[in-house]
């Protein structure tokens, strides 16, 4: 195989940016195209290079059963997504995942055992982990010069829009809150029903590519079910989690997208505290990261000029720098910057045309849902800690099986 | 009573710290001072201005005894610190106490009941909520300015170096963990066995203040109880705990104290999340804070030039410790016994910044289980003055 026919479900406004850049990337071919709602599809065919030969469907087991199909993109946000991508699997494709992997446990389980069963690639398109300063941190903490990481924060909090918590089925448009008395027959998407704290998988992801660890236990809080912010979005302001790892961090991770928080706030931020050093990205956008290593000679904390982007991306990556970064007028890209992306892409690539092992496993893609659906249920269950299971293979689940219970 | 007659119990470093402030603030007269370890008597009677008359005791109970004391200032560091608090109210006297209150649940309402039966002062001389910047926080949130408050984090991080974790019983004076062999009296301190997450009163007092709430439920985890930093050390470099409000704020509360850290990294960090704003404080001494007020015309957030330092501090306050505000502690006190003037900081509220710190412990004890907080204000299930019936079982 020389190229990947990939087959882009979901092409909102992730999904096209993921559209705009398999259409420039060596080594793929768009051959497919689909969402629910077929609405969608016509932007999508306009978006391509060349939409000749490519496929529309509607329906994800028809995108499933096309042959022209060897791997999916899934760009979809919903409860099934996990599913989705089990079922992809299950179909003989390679799936390149949008995030989370997952909101259920079953469904984290059923991937793992449908990509140890077929031998595809699974790739989560996490793109965090391949940014610039936390490739740099990673190589500070795992060359020990921070020490033992004792304690980690990461958060995805904001002030975000009212828009993506009603949907026109009619129109497949976003509802905004204020524009709700237009549309009343708008039902509410995932956005709305699922537990801010699902959404952990940049910081996880992020945080435990640095530390080479997985988390072991959770316990999470809530403010109430019904946000206090907006009256008319059922969804709690917060969640917080505390998680232990097998290393022995503790991990401090929260999820608010209606907190009170300035735009020139940064929404991830991202803390270590170690025996022998700190590193912290600054509050606000315009301020650059910070460390402190305690045998370096150094007398106080230094601001180090790390940024998302990376010093080392290669001309094909800088080649995707001029994709627009809206959809439909609406930023498409949120923390995401195409050079970042193009590792997630080229990663996933190079998996398949060239069977080179992923970095990014399924394990470890679990291992960033998982934590985070457990939260969820911690906060369900009066903040009782949770046990995270191992999704590696061992003497009670044989590689390809589910785990007893499911 | 025109003037207070105190016993200052604990000789440390606070002790000679609140020693020589009492002796500036009007209203008090020192009467007795004491020490477990009599060799630090001769340096509480040297910072004495004027040692005649003062009685000296290495007994606790018999500074309790002596008719001249009509309060203690309690500034020991030990696990009894609570049970001694209680003590002391048991046995009529007032009680001013060095933070943290209480080290159990059962000394939390022993000095509950002890105070409801007495009618006695008891202050828990906690100093950081009269810091300039919290008082303005204060305002601007109890005034809504913030919206609905969802979260708030504070913590109390450093690195103090390795000294105060072993004590030479001979002289009184900490000692360094490699010269322990040239001591052979020295143990182990109560900083070196008691869980970091105790000491979560200088975050727990400002912000329920500024919120005006309790805690009503914690869960908390930390890393293994032996110091990465310093192996010797058999403490926990760094434990979190997760706490729900009455008024559904979620908090998160930090304490180490063995990781190596910049110098300039304020010890302390707060920030506080309401739905229309919020506010942060500088990682480093002399960082200006952020805000941010959604209805307030601000495109970004504006640094302010908060202080610990107040703005309207007396001159008596500038130079009293801890950046003026322990000046605060010991007028709200000397206030309440010679004037009965109500205390703003009561024994429930103290007991308040306490609990959730306990019971954070106990929660990392039995591997994360979520723990709930008891109301120490008497209800229908306990009268003013019992002890309640779980204390007692």
């Amino acid at each position: 195989m020389d190229e990947i026919r990939v087959g882009i479900y979901g092409v909102g406004h992730r999904g096209i940016h993921w559209l705009r850049i398999l259409d420039r990337m060596a080594g793929y071919r768009i051959t497919a195209i689909g969402d629910m709602f077929p609405q969608l599809h016509e932007r999508a065919l306009g978006e391509l290079s060349d939409s000749r030969g490519v496929a529309v469907h509607s329906n994800y087991e028809e995108m499933l059963a096309d042959r022209n199909v060897d791997a999916i993109a899934l760009c979809v946000r919903c409860e099934e997504q996990g599913a989705m991508a089990a079922m992809a699997l299950e179909a003989g494709k390679h799936v390149n995942s949008e995030v989370p992997a997952s909101h259920r446990m079953e469904d984290c389980w059923r991937i793992v055992a449908a990509q140890e069963r077929t031998g595809l690639v699974y790739l989560l398109g996490e793109q965090v982990r391949h940014s610039g300063f936390i490739t740099a941190w990673r190589d500070l903490v795992r060359s020990g010069r921070l020490g033992h990481v004792g304690y980690v924060e990461g958060e995805y909090m904001s002030r975000k829009d009212t828009r993506r918590y009603w949907r026109d089925f009619e129109t497949a448009e976003f509802v905004d809150l204020k524009d709700l008395h237009r549309v009343p027959w708008a039902q509410k998407t995932w956005t709305h029903d699922m537990p801010p704290i699902h959404y952990l998988c940049h910081d996880l992801s992020a945080m435990l590519s640095i530390l080479d660890d997985r988390v072991i236990r959770v316990t999470a809080m809530s403010t109430q079910p019904d946000g206090y912010a907006h009256d008319e979005i059922v969804r709690p302001d917060i969640q917080v989690a505390l998680l232990h790892t097998e290393k022995d961090t503790i991990m401090r991770m929260a999820c608010g997208w209606t907190i009170g928080r300035s735009r020139e706030t940064r929404g991830h931020r991202y803390q270590m505290i170690a025996s022998h050093g700190t590193l912290e990205t600054g509050p606000t956008l315009d301020e650059l990261p910070m460390m402190y290593l305690a045998d370096s000679q150094m007398h106080e904390v230094s601001r180090v000029e790390w940024r998302i982007e990376r010093d080392d991306a290669p001309e094909e990556a800088a080649a995707l720098a001029d994709i627009p970064s809206t959809v439909a007028g609406q930023r498409s890209t949120g923390y995401s910057e195409p050079s970042m992306d193009y590792f997630v892409h080229a990663e996933f690539r190079d998996a398949i045309l060239h069977g080179k092992q992923p970095e990014f496993d399924v394990y470890q893609a679990m291992d960033t849902a998982a934590p985070a659906i457990l939260a969820a249920d911690s906060i369900a269950q009066g903040s009782k800690p949770i046990d995270v299971p191992d999704f590696h293979p061992s003497e009670s689940r044989p590689a390809g099986q589910m785990p007893e219970g499911y | 009573m025109s003037e207070i007659r105190i016993g200052l119990f604990g000789l440390g470093h606070r002790g000679m710290h609140w020693l020589r402030l009492l002796q500036r603030i009007p209203g008090y007269r020192i009467t007795a001072i004491g020490d477990m370890f009599p060799a630090l008597h001769e340096r509480g009677v040297a910072n004495l201005t004027d040692p005649r008359g003062v009685a000296t005791y290495a007994r606790y109970e018999d500074m309790l005894a002596d008719p001249n004391v009509d309060a203690v200032a309690l500034t020991v560091r030990c696990k009894e610190q609570g049970a001694m608090a209680a003590q002391a109210l048991e046995a009529g006297k007032h009680v001013n106490a060095e933070v943290p209150a209480a080290h159990t649940m059962e000394d939390c309402w022993r000095i509950v009941v002890a105070q409801e039966r007495s009618g006695l002062v008891y202050q828990l001389g906690e100093q950081s909520r009269y810091a300039g910047f919290f008082q303005a926080w204060k305002d601007l949130v109890q005034q809504g300015r913030l919206g609905r408050i969802v979260y708030f984090e504070g913590e109390y991080v450093s690195y103090k170096g390795i000294l105060r974790y072993h004590q030479d019983w001979d002289t009184g004076q900490f000692v360094y963990p490699y010269d322990l062999d040239k001591h052979p009296n020295a143990k182990p301190t109560w900083i070196h066995e008691m869980d970091p997450i105790h000491y979560l009163v200088h975050e727990l007092s400002p912000v329920l203040m500024v919120l005006d709430d309790r805690v009503t439920q914690v869960t908390a985890m930390g890393t293994r109880r032996q110091s990465y930093a310093h192996p010797e050390l058999k403490r926990a470099d760094i434990q979190v705990a997760l706490m729900k409000t009455e008024k559904d704020t979620i908090l998160r509360m930090m304490q180490g104290g063995t990781q190596m850290l910049a110098p300039a990294r304020d010890h302390h960090h707060y920030q506080v999340l309401g739905t229309e704003g919020s506010i942060e404080s500088g990682r480093s001494y002399g960082d200006r804070h952020y805000l941010w007020i959604a209805d307030n015309q601000m495109h970004g957030p504006a640094r302010v030039d908060w202080k610990y330092e107040r703005t309207d501090a007396p001159a008596e306050a500038v130079d009293s410790g801890h950046r003026g505000t322990d000046y605060y502690v010991h007028i709200a006190f000397r206030d309440a016994v010679l004037d009965g003037e109500p205390l703003e900081f009561d024994v429930y509220k103290a007991m308040d910044t306490a609990a959730p710190s306990i019971l954070a412990a106990d929660s990392i004890d039995s591997g994360s289980e979520p723990i709930d907080v008891p109301d120490f204000r008497p209800n229908g299930s306990r009268q003013a003055g019992q002890m309640p019936a779980a204390a007692t079982a």
